[in-house]
């Protein structure tokens, strides 16, 4: 018997982490070419690699949403509809839009589906049903939403709904939030984002004593991160359609683990109809393994407490470090592009495409013209000798 | 240009209705975003303005999940209905309750976030109708928004629709749902529903930023208030038909428990400075013109992308990722395109250096312990994804995009 499971999202930042979020399991990913979205700090994708991603997704069935969510101005739109023909012609499966503008500009010129962003904090059943009637086939929800609110919000609009599982949060109502626009001249819903909310600053009932010691230092605007593992079966009890991994921002590793772990996680309910699986505890670790800071389920069951704030420095924990990607193997050796150093004698963690992952001691190193090395160096290309079926695009990491 | 103002007691209300304020906003604590008015409070002001027919607009600006809605629904199903006919909305879902059962309430839809283009403001008036009274328009509209906005609508929308602007008041920065002070254990801290503090951000040259926490959770403003008084007059004769409505909130600067005088007399000052075209002053706050004269927000961002390691044109082959110096070049091939002995190659390095080079030698890398010593490559495809070997440049570092010369 086979259960029915949500649609896995995976942020795409750039082609590299699109092939990786698809090979390690996401039904779905989403992506944005070099303008109209949130993320211009994100590589993103050109015309070309457009074109490549979208043929490489739908050659493993994966559906392919292009993030047009800025909210644009007049002279974004003017230049928009050459975009939406082109990504048109690509047969992406939907665009994500948060503009009422651009939803115009989308239905005018292409025929292809239109989800609302998250950025337009969609929160309400009147609100989706709004949406519904401008043309929009499926909602992000805001993050405010609970999941019980979101089923509701299903039944009363029949629209699909797709909510965040994991990652990063604004601490505002999305779309809500001009800090940097004011402090910085960046347009954070145009892509500018400064994340001033992570930022430290001093607190006082009086003006004038900011700067002495009386003020409190703190992050009070910083979120903890969100992770919906542990909420999974709430997800999937609801009919939640989508389910959406923050952080096109965030590198391979990131997109590969949690990818992996969610993947893993919903084709074991979709085998067993429930989660009681010690396996449960690995795929936690695993994502305590990965960059982060903190986790919490925000208001996924009840509406976010003083826990969800995350009161520390903007650093981001993790227990590994990621050595690599496996960009080459043959018979005896491994490629691989060398992100943080490591040096013989090391345990690296394999983490393979499919299965559980493993470990393996490095012996010797060599280098592209074949000269051993004794510490590789990020940006550079090294070989290891082969201990097991490794396929290209694994990640390779090792414990701090 | 109607003059518009909040009211927080019977005698604001009086006081400025007196003063020609031409519409009066009311919130109601569980509605609305900065109101802390209770029902008896609430009451008294919709009695005062039906008595003496003052035209007064509900305010319901709070952003509402599923749950927070359905209470509210309820609520303001119990309002008289003589208690006002225009309600200001900010939740697109609270804007479509309204236009599903009051069709007979005027809508003023609050577009303080995005819209900054005409076309979804069009879309908008043409959904709600006769029914929409009002949009009110974002602090980041420059005036040629406005203008595109305006003239927009009155090409394509069959009724009035009225354009409202923030002449005067508290910029709004972040809107929150959660309680992020209470839990800070502020050592002055009341457990006040209304807790304010001030703010300054260590990567900010700006100090005191404005922090409020309410029922409908926390709120950050500006250091600096917007006062478009002077560039209002500067630019009369451009905004005078564009703009309907210009609002002036000044309940930050007079709370409503201070005497009536001070609030009188900074309403009187205002209004003055108003008439006579002259920004506001005040000891206390500082103001600025936001981004009415001209909108650059996206301008200084993009000059941090470094658009050399993008890859652009139909020729891009690939992208070096391992340079051993003396001895080769390894590059990852991203593109398929056939490359033959001579072939000329393109090399723009992150720091924008550009190299030109005839391929010479190029080789797979499953190769190299197999075949090291080819130096000859036919006419071929190279594959994607599959790692090549080509000899050494100066100057070619990790990461330079290879293009492949027509």
């Amino acid at each position: 018997m086979s259960n029915w499971v949500p649609e896995l999202l995976s942020p795409a930042g750039n082609f590299e982490k699109c092939k990786t979020a698809v090979l390690y399991g996401a039904n779905a990913v989403y992506l944005a070419g070099l303008k109209f979205g949130l993320r211009e700090a994100s590589d993103n994708f050109t015309s070309l690699e457009l074109k490549e991603a979208v043929e490489f997704c739908h050659q493993r069935n994966v559906l392919v949403y292009v993030v047009l969510n800025g909210f644009l101005h007049d002279s974004d739109l003017q230049e928009l509809p050459s975009f939406l023909q082109e990504i048109e012609v690509l047969k992406v499966d939907a665009v994500i839009v948060s503009d009422l503008g651009v939803i115009e500009k989308v239905k005018e010129f292409t025929s292809i589906p239109i989800h609302l962003s998250t950025q337009a904090s969609c929160l309400n059943a009147y609100s989706a049903m709004f949406w519904k009637n401008m043309g929009v086939t499926r909602v992000v929800l805001g993050r405010e939403t609970s999941i019980q609110e979101a089923k509701s919000i299903k039944e009363a609009t029949g629209l699909e709904v797709e909510m965040f599982i994991h990652g990063a949060m604004c601490m505002s109502y999305s779309g809500h939030c001009v800090i940097s626009n004011y402090t910085q001249g960046r347009d954070s819903n145009r892509g500018g984002c400064a994340h001033s909310c992570r930022f430290e600053y001093s607190l006082h009932a009086d003006a004038d004593k900011l700067k002495n010691e009386a003020a409190k230092k703190s992050f009070f605007m910083s979120s903890k991160d969100l992770s919906g593992l542990r909420a999974l079966e709430e997800f999937i009890k609801a009919g939640i359609d989508s389910l959406k991994v923050e952080g096109r921002n965030k590198s391979e590793h990131y997109a590969g683990t949690v990818t992996k772990v969610y993947a893993e996680a919903l084709a074991f309910y979709r085998k067993h109809g429930h989660f009681l699986s010690d396996a449960l505890m690995t795929w936690e670790r695993e994502l305590k393994k990965i960059p982060h800071r903190d986790y919490t389920d925000a208001s996924l069951i009840s509406p976010a407490s003083d826990a969800s704030i995350y009161h520390d420095r903007e650093h981001e924990q993790s227990d590994t470090v990621v050595c690599g990607q496996v960009l080459e193997t043959n018979q005896d050796r491994i490629y691989l592009s060398v992100k943080s150093a490591f040096s013989p004698g090391d345990k690296l963690e394999i983490i393979p495409i499919a299965g559980p992952n493993f470990t393996m001691i490095v012996d010797e190193i060599f280098d592209m013209a074949l000269q051993k090395v004794e510490r590789t160096k990020p940006g550079t290309l090294v070989s290891i000798k082969k201990m097991s079926n490794v396929e290209k695009f694994s990640l390779v990491r090792k414990s701090l | 240009m109607k003059k518009i103002s909040y009211v927080r007691n019977v005698i604001e209300c009086e006081l400025l209705n007196h003063l020609g304020f031409e519409e009066l906003i009311v919130g109601h604590r569980d509605f609305s975003r900065f109101s802390d008015l209770d029902d008896a409070e609430f009451d008294s002001i919709v009695q005062y303005a039906l008595k003496h027919n003052i035209s007064l607009v509900f305010e319901w600006d709070a952003l509402c999940e599923e749950t927070k809605l359905r209470k509210l629904v309820e609520k303001f199903k119990a309002f008289p209905s003589f208690a006002f006919n225009k309600v200001r909305v900010l939740d697109m879902g609270v804007m479509q309750f309204i236009k599903d059962h009051y069709s007979w309430l005027k809508l003023q839809v609050i577009l303080e976030n995005g819209h900054h283009n005409s076309l979804g403001p069009v879309k908008l008036s043409n959904y709600l109708g006769g029914q929409l009274d009002r949009l009110i328009l974002s602090n980041e509209c420059s005036v040629e928004m406005i203008e595109s906005i305006h003239r927009e609508i009155k090409l394509h929308v069959p009724h009035e629709v009225e354009l409202e602007i923030l002449a005067f008041g508290p910029l709004l920065l972040f809107y929150s749902a959660r309680h992020l002070l209470a839990p800070q254990k502020l050592q002055d801290y009341q457990s006040d529903r209304f807790i304010q503090y001030y703010a300054s951000s260590e990567e900010s040259p700006h100090t005191g930023f404005p922090l409020m926490e309410n029922q409908h959770g926390t709120f950050m403003f500006n250091v600096k208030d917007i006062c478009l008084f002077k560039v209002l007059q500067d630019e009369k004769l451009r905004v005078s038909n564009i703009i309907q409505a210009i609002r002036f909130d000044f309940r930050h600067l007079a709370s409503k428990s201070e005497k009536e005088n001070e609030f009188k007399m900074i309403a009187i000052s205002l209004l003055e400075s108003f008439t006579r075209g002259l920004d506001y002053q005040s000891a206390d706050r500082q103001t600025i013109s936001g981004f009415f004269k001209t909108n650059k927000t996206s301008s200084l961002f993009k000059k941090l992308k470094n658009q050399r390691t993008l890859r652009f044109d139909e020729n891009y082959l690939g992208e070096v990722v391992d340079v051993v110096r003396e001895k080769n070049i390894t590059i990852l091939i991203k593109n398929k395109l056939n490359v033959t002995l001579k072939s000329k190659l393109i090399l723009v390095t992150p720091e924008g250096k550009r190299k030109e080079v005839s391929v010479t030698k190029l080789h797979l890398l499953n190769q190299l312990h197999i075949n090291e010593n080819q130096n000859e490559l036919q006419v071929k495809e190279l594959n994607k994804d599959q790692l090549y070997q080509m000899s050494y440049l100066s100057g070619v570092v990790f990461k330079t995009q290879i293009y492949l010369q027509n």
